[in-house]
Parts: C-alpha cells; sequence; structure tokens
C-alpha cells in the first residue's frame, strides 16, 4: 500500500520580478520518499524550493501545494517551517551579530511554542547542540560564532545540515548541498542525511552531480527544464544524465515547450 | 518664524514671572538666538519644536515643590550599582544628605542666588535659563581618582499638562572619575510633558566622565535637552545616548577640546515608532591639540517616526594632531520612516585626521528570510536583527551593570513591538527577568 502523501503539488506557477519562472509543476511527495531534482541552471530548481518555503520574493500565480493535508501556499513562512518544511539553502545567508546559539534556540523554542510544548531549558539545549553537532561533526568554534559569518563555503553547507539535525523536519529541501563540500565533507554531510532519515519524513535532493546520490539514494529523479518538470524516472535516470548531459533533453523540449 | 509663537507663548502667558532686569536681559538673548539662529539649531530642528510646544502646558512659576514618590524612584535602581540617588519631579530636585566629609557635593541653588555664570548656548538652553527657578550644583574633589557614581532620575508626573525646567552644572575636580546616569521618566498618564534640561559640565585637568543620558519616557513627553561639556588637559569623555521612547524628543551635545590631549567617545543609539520625533545634533569642537573624538549613532526608525542627526566637528586652526570620527548609520524599519542626516566638517589646519560616514538602509531582507524559513516569527526575527545592528553600541558600555541594564531597556523596547512577552523567552538576558519580577 502507498504510504501518505506528504506534499502535493499541482499545477504550481510562479513569477519573479514580473517574469514567471515556474510554468506548472506538479510533484507529489510521499513519507519515506527521496526524490532528486537535477537540471540546468537556471531551470528553476531554487526558485521551486523558494516559493514553496513561502520566500516573499517570489509571487505564486497559479496551482496549489498541499502540505500535511494543509494549504501550504496561504501559510507564512515560519508556520511552514513549523509544520516541517526545513530548507538547507543554496547559498547560506550570513547574520552578523546574531549568534548560532541564539539563533537556534530561538527557532527550536518557536517551533515548541507552536506544537504547545514548553521552552527547551538551557541545559536540555546545550545537550541537544552537542549531540546533533556530532551529526555533521561541526566543530564547536562554529556554534559560537554569528550565523554563518566568516564559515567557508563547506562550513556553511555542514551548518545547514546540522539545524536540519536539530529541527528534524519531515520534509528536507537541499538545495545543492554537495557543491562547495570537499570528498571527505560530502561523505560526512550525506551520512548525516541518512542518519535523520526515517519512514515518516522525506527528502526532496537537489543536485547537479551524480556523486551524492550515490550517498543520498533516490526513489525518484525529476528534470526540471525551463520552469517544468520534463521527465521523471528511477535512480537511473540520473546515471543517464551524468553520461549524456542535458543535449537530448533540450533538443526534445526546447520545440513543443512553448514559452 | 510664525510657528515659533508657541515657543515664545508660554513667555507671554506668565508676565508677573519675568520683571526684573535679569529675566529682561535673558528674553533678549533667547529672542537673538531664535532669530539668528547661528548653529542652524531652528532651521533643523524647528519644525519638531514647534510640535513640541503646541500643548497648553502649565509651568510652575510660583515654585512648588513636587513631593518625592519613593516607588517612582526605587523602580529605576540597577542591580549591583548603588549610585548616589537624586531624583528630579518635574522640576524639584531631591538629593540625599551626604555627610560633609564626602568628596560629592551635590545643592540645590535659587537661580537668583547661583554662585556662578547661568550660561546659555544654543537656543534650548537659553530658553530654559530663562525658566528654570532651581539649579542642581554637583562637584567632585579633585586628586583622588576613585570612583564616584551618581543617579539623577528625572520624573515627570502631575495632574496637568506641565512643562518642567530642569538645570545641572557638574564641575569634576583634577583626576577624578565620575559615572553620571540620567534617567528620564514620566509617569503613564495621558497628560502632555514638556521637559527642558540644560545641563553643564566641567572635567578639570585628567578628570573622566562616563555619562549616561536615558530617555525612557511616553508618546505625550517631550524633550529639549542640551549638554555643554568643556575638557581641559588629558580628559576622557564617554557618552552614551539612549533615546527609547519619547514622543519628540532633541538632544544636544555640545563638546569643548579646551586643552590638549583629551579624549571623547559619543555612542549615540535611537529607537523610534509611531510618530515619534526624535533628534540628535552634536557639536565637537576641538580647540586645542591632539584631541580625539569619536562619535557613533544608530538609528531604527518604525511606522511614521522621523529621525535627525546633525553632526558637528570643528577642528580649529590650533588644534593640531585632531582625529575626529563620527559615523551614523540607520535602518528604516518601515516604508513611512524617515531620517535626516547631516555631517559638517568644518577644518581649518591641515594636521588632523577626520573621517565620517552615514548609511541608511532596511533591515536585510535575506536574513529575515532565513530566520523566518527556521521558524522564527517575522517580529521576533527583526528584532534579533535590530539588536544585532546596535550590539556595538551597547558592547562598548564601560561599566558592566549598566551595559546590561542598557542592552536589558533595548531589548525590551524592541521586544514591545514583538508578539513575544519576556515571560516566555529563554534567551540569554535574565536581567530582564529580574527586572519584570520586581
Ligand atoms: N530575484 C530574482 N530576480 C530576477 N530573476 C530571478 C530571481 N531569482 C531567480 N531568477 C531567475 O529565475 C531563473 C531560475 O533561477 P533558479 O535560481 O531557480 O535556477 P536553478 O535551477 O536553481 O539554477 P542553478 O542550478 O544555477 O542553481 C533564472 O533565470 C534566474 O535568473
Ligand atoms: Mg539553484
Amino acid at each position: 500500500m502507498d504510504k501518505e502523501i506528504l506534499l502535493d503539488v499541482k499545477g504550481l506557477r510562479a513569477s519573479v520580478a514580473g517574469k514567471e519562472i515556474l510554468k506548472g509543476i506538479d510533484l507529489t511527495i510521499r513519507k519515506g520518499e527521496v526524490h532528486a531534482i537535477m537540471g540546468p541552471n537556471g531551470s528553476g530548481k531554487s526558485t521551486l524550493s523558494a516559493v514553496l518555503t513561502g520566500n516573499p520574493a517570489f509571487t505564486v500565480d497559479a496551482g496549489s501545494a498541499t502540505f500535511n493535508g494543509k494549504n501550504l501556499l496561504e501559510m507564512a513562512p515560519e508556520n511552514r517551517a513549523h509544520e516541517g518544511l526545513f530548507l538547507s539553502f543554496q547559498y547560506p545567508v550570513e547574520i552578523p551579530g546574531v549568534s548560532m546559539t541564539n539563533f537556534m534556540r530561538a527557532a527550536l523554542n518557536e517551533k515548541r511554542k507552536y506544537l504547545g510544548q514548553e521552552p527547551i531549558s538551557a541545559s536540555d539545549f546545550l545537550k541537544l547542540m552537542r549531540q546533533k553537532r556530532a551529526v555533521v561533526d561541526l566543530d564547536n568554534k562554529l556554534a559560537s560564532r554569528s550565523v554563518n559569518e566568516g564559515f567557508s563555503g563547506g562550513e556553511k553547507k555542514r551548518n545547514e545540515i546540522f539545524q536540519m539535525a536539530m529541527l528534524e523536519p519531515s520534509l528536507a529541501i537541499l538545495d545543492e548541498t554537495d557543491s562547495g563540500l570537499d570528498i571527505d565533507a560530502l561523505r560526512i554531510v550525506a551520512e548525516g542525511v541518512n542518519k535523520l532519515k526515517t519512514d515518516d519524513n522525506a527528502t526532496i535532493v537537489i543536485t547537479h552531480y551524480q556523486r551524492l546520490l550515490d550517498y543520498i539514494r533516490p526513489d525518484y529523479v525529476h528534470i526540471l527544464y525551463k520552469g517544468r518538470i520534463v521527465e521523471t524516472g528511477g535512480p537511473q535516470l540520473a546515471l543517464v544524465l551524468e553520461e549524456k548531459g542535458y543535449d537530448e533533453i533540450k533538443r526534445k523540449y526546447d520545440n513543443n515547450a512553448a514559452e | 518664524m510664525s510657528h515659533f509663537k508657541q515657543f515664545t507663548r508660554l513667555i507671554e502667558d506668565y508676565p508677573q514671572f519675568f520683571n526684573g532686569d535679569r529675566k529682561a536681559a535673558e528674553i533678549e538673548s533667547f529672542s537673538q538666538s531664535l532669530l539668528a539662529d547661528d548653529d542652524g539649531f531652528i532651521r533643523r530642528f524647528g519644525s519638531a519644536v514647534a510640535e513640541m510646544m503646541k500643548p497648553d502646558y502649565g509651568v510652575n512659576v510660583n515654585g512648588v515643590t513636587s513631593p518625592l514618590m519613593p516607588a517612582a524612584a526605587i523602580r529605576r535602581n540597577i542591580p549591583d550599582f548603588a549610585p548616589i540617588t537624586i531624583t528630579c519631579v518635574n522640576d524639584t530636585y531631591h538629593i540625599p544628605h551626604l555627610s560633609t566629609d564626602q568628596r560629592v557635593k551635590c545643592a540645590v541653588y535659587d537661580a537668583d542666588n547661583f554662585p556662578f555664570p547661568i550660561n546659555a548656548y544654543h537656543t534650548p538652553s537659553h530658553f530654559n535659563r530663562i525658566f528654570a527657578n532651581k539649579i542642581l550644583h554637583i562637584s567632585i574633589d579633585g586628586g583622588n581618582n576613585d570612583e564616584t557614581a551618581i543617579q539623577i532620575n528625572n520624573i515627570l508626573a502631575a495632574a496637568v499638562d506641565l512643562a518642567a525646567f530642569r538645570r545641572v552644572f557638574v564641575e569634576i575636580g583634577g583626576g577624578a572619575n565620575l559615572e553620571l546616569i540620567l534617567n528620564d521618566s514620566s509617569d503613564s498618564t495621558p497628560h502632555n510633558y514638556f521637559a527642558s534640561q540644560f545641563v553643564e559640565i566641567f572635567l578639570n585637568e585628567g578628570a573622566s566622565l562616563n555619562l549616561y543620558d536615558i530617555t525612557d519616557t511616553s508618546d505625550t513627553t517631550s524633550r529639549l535637552n542640551e549638554m555643554k561639556i568643556k575638557m581641559k588637559r588629558n580628559c576622557r569623555l564617554n557618552i552614551f545616548s539612549l533615546s527609547a521612547s519619547a514622543g519628540k524628543s532633541v538632544n544636544i551635545y555640545d563638546i569643548d577640546f579646551e586643552s590638549d590631549n583629551s579624549e571623547a567617545t559619543i555612542n549615540g543609539f535611537v529607537v523610534g515608532d509611531g510618530n515619534q520625533r526624535i533628534g540628535n545634533a552634536t557639536f565637537v569642537n576641538h580647540l586645542s591639540r591632539h584631541g580625539k573624538s569619536n562619535q557613533n549613532f544608530k538609528y531604527v526608525l518604525d511606522d511614521a517616526s522621523h529621525g535627525t542627526f546633525y553632526g558637528e566637528i570643528f577642528v580649529w586652526e590650533v588644534a593640531r594632531f585632531t582625529e575626529a570620527y563620527q559615523s551614523n548609520r540607520n535602518i528604516l524599519a518601515s516604508p513611512d520612516a524617515r531620517i535626516s542626516t547631516e555631517p559638517q566638517l568644518l577644518i581649518y589646519n591641515d594636521d588632523v585626521k577626520c573621517s565620517h560616514g552615514a548609511t541608511t538602509g532596511q533591515l536585510d531582507a535575506a536574513a529575515l528570510f532565513y530566520m523566518r524559513q527556521r521558524g522564527i516569527p517575522e517580529a521576533v526575527a527583526r528584532t534579533m536583527l535590530t539588536q544585532a545592528f546596535v550590539g556595538d553600541v551597547i558592547d562598548a558600555i564601560p561599566l558592566l551593570p549598566l551595559r546590561d541594564r542598557m542592552r536589558m531597556l533595548v531589548e525590551k523596547r524592541l521586544y514591545k513591538r514583538s508578539s513575544r512577552p519576556c515571560d516566555n523567552c529563554r534567551m540569554a538576558c535574565d536581567t530582564i527577568n529580574r527586572d519584570s519580577k520586581e
């Protein structure tokens, strides 16, 4: 029997600065699944993550998105987060003057408040931080600095997965979390993601390369091109892309993909 | 000048108060300063002042004293900090009994019997001089560098709309160190208050002063505050100015480097919302060599609040080897908020290092979304980013209990706007909880 549907996106269209980027996205994600989204630069992968998480820079023009049976597109970004949606940003933001500790404590306590729970005690919080840092081998020093400030590219990506571990989302979107990671870090971060995997949560992995999918095995691979999911297949689709590139896809869909 | 009818109306309303030659001369010099506007005060702050003077304030012409309300004073105590506390209710100074052998002397004089010159510099001090009946005189003996801490709690509390005039004269002896806290508050009635204050401070050779000028009043309170500070050789001056809450408020900080080798830092922070009008003007006068000054003002303006910053650095020809810096950074948190910032560098010799800079922007939209994506509600995220913006101003406060106190005041002020009450907050600021439990 099919598992429960976590996210159901239908006919989603979205634009930024008056330009239409997403031109009708359909995507269904069930508990326990891993979906990979691939596609050439500028095809709209990050836009899809931004629209799903409620980035106010983007405008939804049509379509629907249901998350946990609730209308996702009507919710404030913070409530989408409380409902269990997490985005590992392609470009994590530096926030000088806001310490990682205060940031994580605020995030965690707001979620607990939303769920009707008491704020976490100081000692439990520190224990949790220590425990979750270990998931991605994040340096203690980084946790005591301002959010992402002066972090290297790889450290920022590790920090994203650390936050994911802290917040335990039911749906995590990893937008090019592999970019900027060295070989060892890629393995550590991917293993971290796998450790967080359960039958009840799901992951969307946005990537350009097969090597990440060697660690995080997808159930489905989607190809996003010019704002549409043009092909969906199993893990072997990524291997085909790795070998042949996007030429064939572009040839096939440039003709009948009306602007 | 027509909108200054209100400004001068108070004088016209109380003719019986203005008999005698001294008053006539003071009124004359006030009119002169209004008309000439040599320092540009009226040009820059005139519209705010006209707004301030609109209500029909009563003036305490008969010298009636306002009694001390202990509860009001105690609430303003700072943990781990025990200064000499002076409380000014409206325009009545209540000074503690100090033993005669103490190095600190406090006295309240009638303006008519004040043994020192009653000076005026900018329009607000001219105005203040006309009405101020009493002068608080504080002196700290020199020759000993123990710390002295004095807190002046200025409280506005009355049953009618009221204008209060306060005047303070401070002399710090050579080598003495003073922590001086001026804490302005208002009762929670809807009465319109106007507070005029002039503070004149003299630092003798080697003296140091940390001055905290805190405005935490109400939307129906207007303030016109001028401080004139004169420094001799080798002095250290540190001003922390916080405009946390006031309907309309203007502060003037005018500092003279009279002799060589002195240093002054002014850190200012303004939080404005609603229709508040908050201004600061600095006049930093380098009249001697090897002086160092540093000004750092930050404004966070929300709703339809307006801020003004005028920062003047005057380096005279004799003032060689001067270093003078100024920075004004502002955040406009709403599309209707406005800031007008005007740096003025007047430099009359070549051996100086000077710089100034002003920036105005919004809270970082990318950071705001990043925080919201992690589940931090927008209002809380804005507050956290604002706190981060002013962190360095607060970190510059030298004395720990006061630094904590300022951080608490700022946080309390900022969180007032977000949906998160302090009780549910487990952030690392136990001072807030301590305070709210009192
Ligand atoms: N804020 C913006 N203003 C204008 N155009 C934008 C904005 N954000 C994205 N775009 C445009 O939308 C298109 C899709 O961008 P998006 O970042 O979603 O692509 P992507 O698939 O994630 O690419 P990459 O693989 O390079 O990360 C691009 O043409 C991009 O220039
Ligand atoms: Mg992208």
